[in-house]
């Protein structure tokens, strides 16, 4: 720019001009100018009954034509050809004698291009005239003109002979067609044939399988999900490998279907309990469900309730486990999280570990989770109310301890503990939000802010920043991710109750939790089964016992197969007996 | 609507708190002037009658099975007749409640929340009791059937932690007032138990033929509860002393000594007194909204729910002091309780036996009964 330019840019007063924009949202109460927008409205008008008018298409499964022109211009308005890049049509002539016309139609992005190459385009346009024989019965001089059984034929030996893919299907409706080219396969027209065949092409970007982020064990399998549905499918299967494991797929979501297996054992699951799953999954009319929270927000029978009523794990082993006790498994397609129903309160407080450690110790580390609840829920309501109303119950000692070194901050209790819990929850928060690299600063600028600068400016004491720091550590205890999200949230109720009624009120505040926590249930299955309602199985709720004690599976998913094995687990521990063959001999 | 399923533990852990929550209170308290040092027996010599008059109120409700004591008795005595026996109920319930909650709020203000006003701790208290009946038998029994190993665990604890203070002489003289008085005043407070009287308004929820184990369970372990509570009061303090305490438990609980590190126990105690409190009244509460909605032939009870809170709320105010409320309370659930309940027992006791043995005559219509569901059935 030359000088003349910027310095009369800079001395000359020139009237601003206004943006000129053919769409601006809010705005519908302006006249529209006449120019290039002019005709919103209408195009507006015309592009919905356009849209309509292919989903009609789509929805009324109209069958493929024998013309390959019709389906190529039927093609073109379904997935809005030419403005969408995506899709590539890439017409060939398949290499017999005559040449009859072909089109390949596919995403561009989702599919594997070598094995394109390899497994459709060079044996159809090379290989053809040696697989083909020239005439077909039946088949007239112009393409599509041909009798049924000659397009069947042709067909047949196009699928048979000359597609190496390892699974090539036949689609005859546009919906179908459509569904195999969005997930990644190759869809095949030959000029005269009114189906087309699907070959798998998949060659989605995809992350490998890595280990645990929320549910790491110290013992115990480190591999975690994927987003792939097929890979996390294979995960449990490489666990569980039975042939009564079935997959069962749900597509679920109206405007981008996701591909949801679920996953049974068939001779141990209930039936009722896989058709109810698969009732619920197939009722779904939701526009979009992509991730397993969003899923489980719908398939939950309490949608109020003040816990999650379904188990999402990330562990295949945990899966597996689950799938054994006659349980059913949800994966979601683009999702690392599976969902386990039914699933209890106990189950939300166990993680894989504790099966893998010996029993004493696996129950141990349950005690302390349970103490860990306790804390986070109740710990900073019971200071409130200790200090406020019970100050008789703190002993001399301590009373003088609490008083001494609450004697500079200026602030009641309630209003201390609050300052702490919320600048905590904000440090969490903002902890998930940052930047990895940055996220140890986080740490530092957390405990110097609001641990000694805050106890330094007497704006909290230094009794509050141990409650606080216990209340974390208790709500980290919770091995269960949304399980912790609903404590978390609870124990704010809990500081108001206390402050308003003390020990009273979070009693009352308790058993009211307690009450609607006792009414959810997971699939049918009580939320606090197997203690109440009282059912049988092995003890492995509060506490874990030993493994050979675990002879019965969980009574309250009324499995096909309640026992799990016999009495006596440790062949070894005895000579054996006439009826140990015998299922539960002995 | 669907019924109800309540399972046997369920069902023995509410009715063990109902009927042993009397210990937590004040107006047992009145029942020492006439057992004197002997008054941990009443409860044992309590025992027997409580077990038989079960076990024939178990014959009553098995003869018709699937129906509650309201309808078995439209069945048997008329309508006319059964609407006043329920109306009875209902206002005996109501009246029971009212003062049970009017000594509880008393002691929560007394031991715990001195500046607190009374209508707080009861409006409080009353949402939470009035919340869980909302929500229906089966979320009250269990969360008595989660809460019952705790309280076992809490009283254990506090009779353990008197331990050093017990003095074998508060019970000499062993038969307190004598034989004849002793007898007399177990006689004379029968109706001790007559909370019995839940389960023959959920006995159609119950598990088929599990209604006796599950009464004969309840009335044995309600009994033992209250003896050991009774015996540790006197234990710890001599009848005379023991005597003048309007919260007999309360006093033994503040009497703890355990260290020097901890000298006021009492609120690690407040658990126990709330929990147990919050399942009777809610028991009570179902009970009194349960006979309304069956006299009334309706399938739903929660229409019923904010009206008798209401009741409950403004009859617990009546008594002018705590001393009243006491005294009432005595009177009405303890001393003169039996009467008019045991006799619309036996009224319709006589009438089954009457119908049975009249030839030519049916049992009337008998409900289905239940089976043994899969999560309440064991």
């Amino acid at each position: 720019m030359s000088l003349v330019r910027i310095l009369s840019r800079l001395l000359v007063f020139r009237e601003p001009e206004e943006p000129r924009y053919a769409f601006t949202a809010g705005r519908e109460d302006r006249p529209r100018e006449r120019g290039p927008g002019a005709d919103a409205a209408g195009d507006k008008t015309n592009k919905l009954r356009e849209g309509r008018r292919v989903d009609n298409l789509l929805e009324q499964d109209r069958p493929l034509s024998t013309s390959l022109d019709e389906n190529e211009r039927l093609l073109r308005e379904i997935f809005r050809l030419p403005e969408n890049k995506d899709l590539v049509l890439r017409p060939f002539a398949v290499g017999t004698e005559p040449p009859r016309r072909a089109l390949l139609v596919f995403m561009d992005g989702p599919t594997d291009k070598t094995v394109q190459n390899l497994a459709i385009l060079q044996p159809l346009m090379l290989l053809a005239g040696l697989r083909l024989e020239r005439d077909l019965e039946g088949e007239g001089p112009v393409p599509g003109t041909g009798d049924e059984t000659a397009r069947k034929e042709l067909l047949r030996r196009l699928r048979e002979t000359l597609l190496p893919g390892n699974e090539v299907t036949m689609t005859d409706t546009f919906r179908d067609m459509a569904s195999e080219v969005l997930a990644g396969n190759t869809v095949l027209f030959v000029d005269g044939l009114d189906s087309a065949l699907s070959v798998e092409t998949k060659g989605w970007a995809t992350r490998g399988v890595g280990t645990p982020q929320v549910e790491a064990v110290i013992r115990g399998p480190h591999e975690a999900f994927t987003e792939q549905v097929r890979i996390n499918v294979t995960l449990v299967r490489k666990i569980l490998r039975r042939s009564s494991l079935v997959t069962d797929f749900v597509k679920v979501g109206q405007m981008s279907a996701y591909q949801c297996a679920v996953l049974y054992l068939d001779d141990i699951a209930n039936p009722d309990l896989v058709a109810e799953v698969r009732r619920r999954l197939e009722s779904i009319q939701a526009d979009y469900v992509n991730e397993s929270g969003l899923l489980e927000q719908f398939i939950e029978d309490s949608t109020t309730g003040l816990a999650p009523q379904v188990l999402a794990t990330e562990r295949p082993d945990r899966v597996a486990a689950g799938l054994v006790e006659g349980r059913v498994v949800i994966l979601l397609d683009g999702n690392p999280w599976a969902l386990i129903v039914p699933t209890t309160f106990f189950s939300m407080m166990h993680a894989a570990e504790d099966a893998y450690a010996r029993w004493p110790f696996g129950s141990f580390a349950r005690l302390v989770r349970y103490v860990g609840l306790a804390l986070a829920l109740l710990l900073p309501g019971s200071y409130i109310a200790l200090v406020t109303y019970h100050q008789e119950f703190i002993p001399t000692d301590l009373l003088l301890a609490f008083t001494g070194a609450r004697e500079q901050v200026p602030f009641p209790s309630v209003v201390e503990v609050l300052l702490m819990e919320i600048a905590f929850e904000l440090i969490r928060e903002a902890g998930i939000r940052i930047p990895g690299t940055v996220g140890t600063t986080l740490g530092i600028v957390g405990a110097l802010i609001l641990g000694q600068a805050a106890v330094a400016a007497n704006i909290v004491s230094p009794i509050l920043i141990v409650i606080v720091a216990l209340t974390a550590l208790g709500s980290f205890a919770i091995p269960n991710y949304p399980f912790s999200l609903s404590v978390r949230t609870l124990r704010f109720a809990y500081i108001a109750l206390a402050s308003f009624l003390g020990l009273f009120g979070i009693m009352v505040g308790l058993f009211v939790h307690l009450a609607l926590l006792a009414r959810l249930t997971s699939f049918g299955v009580p939320y606090f089964a197997p203690v109440a309602p009282v059912t049988l199985g092995a003890p492995d709720h509060l506490w874990r016992s030993p493994v050979w004690e675990q002879e019965r599976r969980p009574d309250y998913v009324d499995p096909l197969r309640r026992r799990r094995q016999p009495r006596v687990s440790r062949g070894w521990v005895r000579a054996k007996k006439k009826d140990d063959e015998r299922p539960g001999g002995r | 609507m669907a019924s109800p399923r309540v399972g046997f533990n369920e069902a023995v852990a509410v009715t063990v708190i109902f009927l042993s929550f009397k210990a937590m209170v004040a107006h047992l308290a009145l029942m020492f002037p006439l057992g004197m040092t002997a008054t941990w027996m009443i409860p044992l010599m309590h025992l027997p009658a409580g077990l038989i008059g079960f076990a024939v109120l178990a014959w009553l409700l098995n003869q018709f099975p699937g129906r509650t004591i309201i309808e078995i008795g439209e069945e048997l005595v008329g309508p006319v007749v059964n609407t006043l026996f329920a109306f009875w109920f209902y206002v005996f319930f109501v009246g029971a409640s009212a003062l049970l909650l009017r000594q509880f709020a008393e002691f929560m203000l007394t031991g715990f929340f001195p500046r607190t006003p009374i209508s707080v701790v009861a409006i409080g208290f009353l949402a939470g009791v009035a919340l869980i009946v909302y929500l229906g038998l089966e979320t009250l029994g269990r969360v008595a059937r989660i809460l019952l190993p705790f309280l076992a665990l809490g009283l254990a604890l506090l009779i353990a932690l008197t331990s050093n203070l017990w003095k074998p002489h508060g019970i000499q003289p062993l038969w307190g007032p004598g034989v004849p008085g002793l007898a007399w005043a177990a006689f004379s407070t029968l109706g001790v138990g007559v909370e019995i009287l839940f389960l023959t308004l959920v006995a159609p929820y119950l598990p088929r033929g599990r209604l006796l184990a599950v009464g004969l369970l309840s009335v044995l372990a309600s009994g033992v509860v209250v003896t050991v509570v009774l015996l540790a009061s006197l234990l710890v303090f001599p009848y005379p002393v023991v005597r003048e305490w309007v919260l007999p438990v309360f006093s033994v609980t503040r009497a703890i000594e355990w260290g020097g590190f901890f000298i006021r126990m009492e609120t690690l105690f407040l658990p126990l007194w709330l929990f147990s409190a919050l399942v009777a009244h809610a028991a009570a509460l179902y009970l009194s909204v349960a006979v309304a909605a069956r006299a009334l032939k309706l399938p739903y009870h929660r229409p019923f729910i904010l009206p008798t809170v209401v009741l409950i709320l403004a009859a617990s105010f009546a008594p002018p002091n705590f001393p009243t409320a006491m005294e009432w309370g005595f009177a009405l659930t303890i001393r003169w309780s039996f009467i008019p309940l045991g006799g619309i027992v036996a009224v319709l006791v006589a009438a089954a036996l009457l119908r049975k043995r009249r030839p030519g005559r049916s049992k009337g219509k008998k409900g289905k009964g239940r089976k043994g569901n899969r999560h309440g059935g064991r």
